[in-house]
């Protein structure tokens, strides 16, 4: 491939990456299996994101990304107890990488990737450790590099088009996840990141309230809007009021998510779905899952993608990064004969990659070296400007307003997949919790003189039950049948301790010891505001 | 670490404490669950592609002041479409019905308006109820003596539209990331490009539509056959340039009309009526480059579908009116996209596979 060779046209290539999950806290058990899932990430894909990038300034590159953290993952990485538990989240994993090694049964090649894994947990840990557990400080220091452009999201990741009818309930997704993102970075954030890119029109006018800028949004929103402009996915669009948008670049996420052709796909790279736990019987092995009471990923992959008869090959770290690195040339090339397709006179375009930040590291495996190789190649071809635009670069502008379609970037570029036979029957009650709520507050406002701290105490726990049991994830999982048991729990969970703490407040009777431990249990957003959930838009 | 955080310990917590106090205020979650039963839901599009719901749900407290956007009782049962059975859904039936099935995104939306319906649809009551009662050929509204209202779709019928699904979106299985369902996303179709919704405050507060009005009556009923010119009219403007249209999408979606009963036809009126409107009017502009404006087998062909579609009487009925504005029809048929959709945001919650 002589991508490098080619001249272009200059453009900007902007990654916007989407790092969340839903808040998972259980402080209750020892060992809770889906707090694993912070933990992996964590492994996979949040520090070896933030090494490559700090790798990259430290060389001196030009490059800047949009990263979005959204204020359940800040608040899971900030919390102590699950800081503790991923440490020995990782020394367990070392303890079986040491066992493995030692196994004279193990085969070779699975003895030296159970090296090449050990390798990387430890690494983890020392940097972990390192910056004293801090990973959001390592992020707000690369935003103030001008390296990450952090943004965030709502407060539990609710998709904002289905509380329409509520709308108190969008302002106080967005506010208040625009709060928990200042208390934790510091960082007034221009950007949104719409939850699942799913937008309804009128939404901008939340989007301006709640103190953004910009925001992102599905092809299909821009594409569809009006007036319909062409080329507009690939500028900086903007609406009556002045809320700008992006609109998510169709080819990248072709070449990157394609079931067919997509580069994770490769047969080179590491296969994501076969874990040594799945039939290892090793006492290390069984002892770890012994902790969750049921089978589990590890997270020690040794297989590729690649199969020969029928049975998957050992991964070949080496070769897999030759491939990432040969995709990232790839990649590279076809952005330029993009940029040289869109350009016209006096005009520059914007590309924008939006992924979700677990795709590099977790899912796809190679991604942060396919990430580093594409910035590294960005900076010597110079022809493309990695990063947003400000928002005054004129020639990216779109001096037209629009309004955009509805649209996510979910199935069909529809709500159906939040919004189905098999999870529909969460927003009758959420609606009703949240009306619930709104008449507790009226009515102790109007009735009290003053707010007792017990009281005050008790309806913030109520506001983060509700809006915890928002959180689009549940519906999500509900609707795939992946962990669908502990999401129904989850929505459910939070909906009764609403329904507790709203019981409570009525009876005048608040147990101290059971607000105490939802306190605990749901040890989120300490500063809630419970006035924005009644806010009228 | 770098913040102190609480610890169940430091407040003379056990975590067993901590276990027994989860398990018994999650008891409280069965006061809510009759809620499921009362629930009534609407759903409003937004546009071609997109569904949103908008739920209203009535409390035991309930009053009018809390629930006044309840008038409408729109029930909306959503078949999975990899599935051949109805999932449980709440429900407000009523002493007249509407009932129509739509083909959206993959799913097979079915209503009923009515009210006082005091049971949920299950698979369960559907099947022994209505499986029998309703078929694609006979559609009749239920007597108003409000009884349970429970409509189905014969299973072949839907096996019939799943297909369609299948010929019309390329759901490729999923291949090495293991994405459980890959999404492929669908344009608005180009013809209905400004085309405007109504907007959603308008659309809550629509009134019923004429109870005493019978649906189920095929005699005002267009005849079929005769959407081919239409579609005759719609090649004519896809040869134009003007429009692009997979002629392969769009010929399927013309023998899906050709051979369904009067009332499915219903729900495809209102995508005939207001793209033969816009292509009326793109044919016969006299400023289109590519009008045939003078074309006289064109004029006769127009005249020929306006009379047998008997637009106008359709378009006061206010049932149609009605659906027409809470549900635009989806376009997918028109033009599927390959391109590929990203799985949404939580690519981690697939590790658990004893679950």
């Amino acid at each position: 491939m002589d991508s490098e060779t080619i001249t272009s046209n200059k453009g900007y290539l902007s990654f916007v990456l989407h790092a969340h999950l839903p808040f998972i806290n259980h402080p209750e058990y020892d060992y809770f299996f889906e707090e694993n899932w912070l933990f992996q990430a964590i492994t996979e894909s949040y520090i070896p994101t933030l090494q490559l990038l700090e790798r990259l300034e430290k060389e001196g590159l030009d490059f800047s990304i949009v990263y979005s953290l959204s204020p359940t993952l800040l608040s899971m990485l900030d919390n102590s107890g699950l800081q503790e538990r991923y440490l020995r989240h990782l020394d367990n994993l070392l303890l079986i990488c040491e066992a493995e090694i030692k196994d004279p049964k193990v085969p070779e090649e699975q003895v030296a990737l159970s090296k090449y894994y050990k390798t990387q947990f430890e690494n983890c840990r020392a940097y972990f450790v390192q910056y004293k557990a801090n990973l959001i400080g390592r992020f707000v220091r690369l935003h103030k590099n001008k390296k990450l452009e952090l943004i965030t999201t709502t407060a539990t990741h609710a998709v904002l088009p289905l509380y329409n009818s509520i709308p108190e309930t969008i302002l106080a997704q967005l506010k208040v996840g625009k709060i928990v993102f200042e208390k934790f970075t510091g960082i007034d954030p221009e950007g949104l990141w719409l939850p699942e890119c799913a937008y309804c029109k009128g939404l901008e006018d939340f989007i301006k309230k709640a103190g953004y800028k910009y925001t992102f949004l599905d092809t299909t929103s821009i594409e569809f809007a009006s007036p319909n402009i062409e080329n507009n996915i690939y500028r900086i669009t903007q609406a009556k009021n002045g809320v700008q948008f992006m609109a998510r670049d169709p080819e990248s996420s072709h070449q990157v998510w394609s079931a067919e052709t997509g580069y994770p796909s490769d047969s080179d790279y590491r296969e994501y779905h076969k874990d040594l736990a799945d039939d290892s019987d090793s006492p290390q092995i069984q002892q770890y899952i012994g902790y969750f009471r049921h089978r589990c990923q590890s997270g020690l992959k040794y297989w590729s993608v690649a199969e020969k008869n029928g049975k998957k090959l050992f991964y070949d770290p080496q070769k897999a990064s030759i491939k990432a690195k040969y995709h990232a040339r790839e990649f590279m090339l076809d952005k330029r004969n993009q940029l040289r397709n869109l350009h016209q006179k006096d005009q520059e375009f914007l590309i924008t990659a939006p992924f979700d930040a677990e795709l590099f590291g977790h899912w796809w495996h190679e991604g942060p070296i396919w990430l580093e190789e594409v910035i590294r190649i960005a900076n010597r071809q110079g022809d493309f400007t990695l990063g947003k635009p400000s928002s005054s670069e004129s020639s990216v502008n779109c001096s037209v307003e629009i309004q955009p379609e509805g649209a996510t970037w979910g199935k069909n570029s529809s709500l159906e997949h939040w919004v189905n036979p098999t999870n529909d029957w969460i927003y009758p009650q959420l609606f009703q919790a949240v009306r619930q709520f709104q008449k507790i507050l009226l009515t102790q406002f109007q009735t009290e003189e003053v707010i007792s701290d017990e009281l005050d105490r008790t309806l913030k726990q109520a506001a983060r039950s509700l809006l915890l049991a928002q959180s689009s994830d549940w519906a999500f999982m509900i609707r795939t049948g992946s962990s669908q048991k502990y999401a129904f729990k989850r929505v459910k969970d939070s909906l009764a301790r609403f329904n507790f703490l709203a019981h409570s407040i009525q009876n005048k009777d608040i147990p101290k010891r059971k607000l105490l431990a939802l306190e605990i249990m749901d040890d989120i957003f300490p500063e809630i505001d419970y006035h924005l959930l009644s806010q009228t838009p | 670490m770098s913040k102190k955080l609480k610890k169940s310990d430091e407040y003379h917590l056990s975590q067993k404490e901590l276990r027994s106090i989860d398990e018994e205020i999650a008891s409280f979650a069965s006061e809510k669950e009759t809620c499921l039963e009362e629930a009534h839901i609407d759903i409003i599009p937004i546009k071609e592609s997109q569904v949103l719901a908008f739920w209203n749900c009535e409390s035991e407290q309930s009053n009018e002041q809390d629930f006044s956007e309840c008038d409408q009782k729109l029930v909306v049962s959503l078949l999975d479409n990899d599935k051949d059975n109805r999932m449980d859904m709440p429900v407000h039936g009523g002493s007249k019905h509407m009932y129509f099935d739509l083909w959206q995104s993959g799913l097979l939306v079915e209503a009923i308006l009515g009210e006082n319906n005091p049971k949920p649809l299950s698979s369960e009551n559907l099947n022994s109820d209505f499986n029998g009662a309703l078929n694609s050929q006979n559609f009749k509204p239920l007597a108003s003596s409000g009884q349970q209202s429970t409509f189905s779709r014969n299973p072949k019928e839907i096996s019939k539209l799943e297909d369609f699904t299948k010929l019309v979106v390329t759901n490729e299985p999923e291949q090495g990331l293991g994405v459980s369902e890959r999404s492929v996303p669908i344009k608005p179709p180009s013809l209905r490009i400004g085309h405007s919704p109504e907007p959603i405050q308008k659309l809550k507060t629509q009134q019923h539509p004429d109870e005493n009005r019978d649906y189920s009556s095929s005699e005002n009923m267009p005849n079929l056959p005769l959407y081919w010119e239409l579609e005759g009219v719609i090649a004519a403007i896809q040869f134009s340039g003007k429009m692009k249209l997979p002629n392969n999408n769009l010929s399927f979606f013309g023998q899906e009309i050709n051979k369904t009963s009067a009332h499915e036809f219903l729900y495809f009126y209102p995508i005939l009526q207001e793209e033969f409107e816009k292509i009326k009017a793109t044919l016969l502009d006299p400023l289109n480059t590519h009008s045939l404006s003078n074309s006289e087998s064109l004029h006769a062909s127009i005249s020929n579908i306006e009379s047998i579609l008997h637009f106008q009487d359709l378009r006061d009925a206010q049932v149609l009116d009605t659906y027409l504005k809470r549900i635009q029809y989806p376009y997918q048929f028109l033009k599927p996209l390959s391109l590929p959709i990203p799985p949404p945001t939580y690519l981690i919650h697939g590790f658990r596979d004893n679950n």
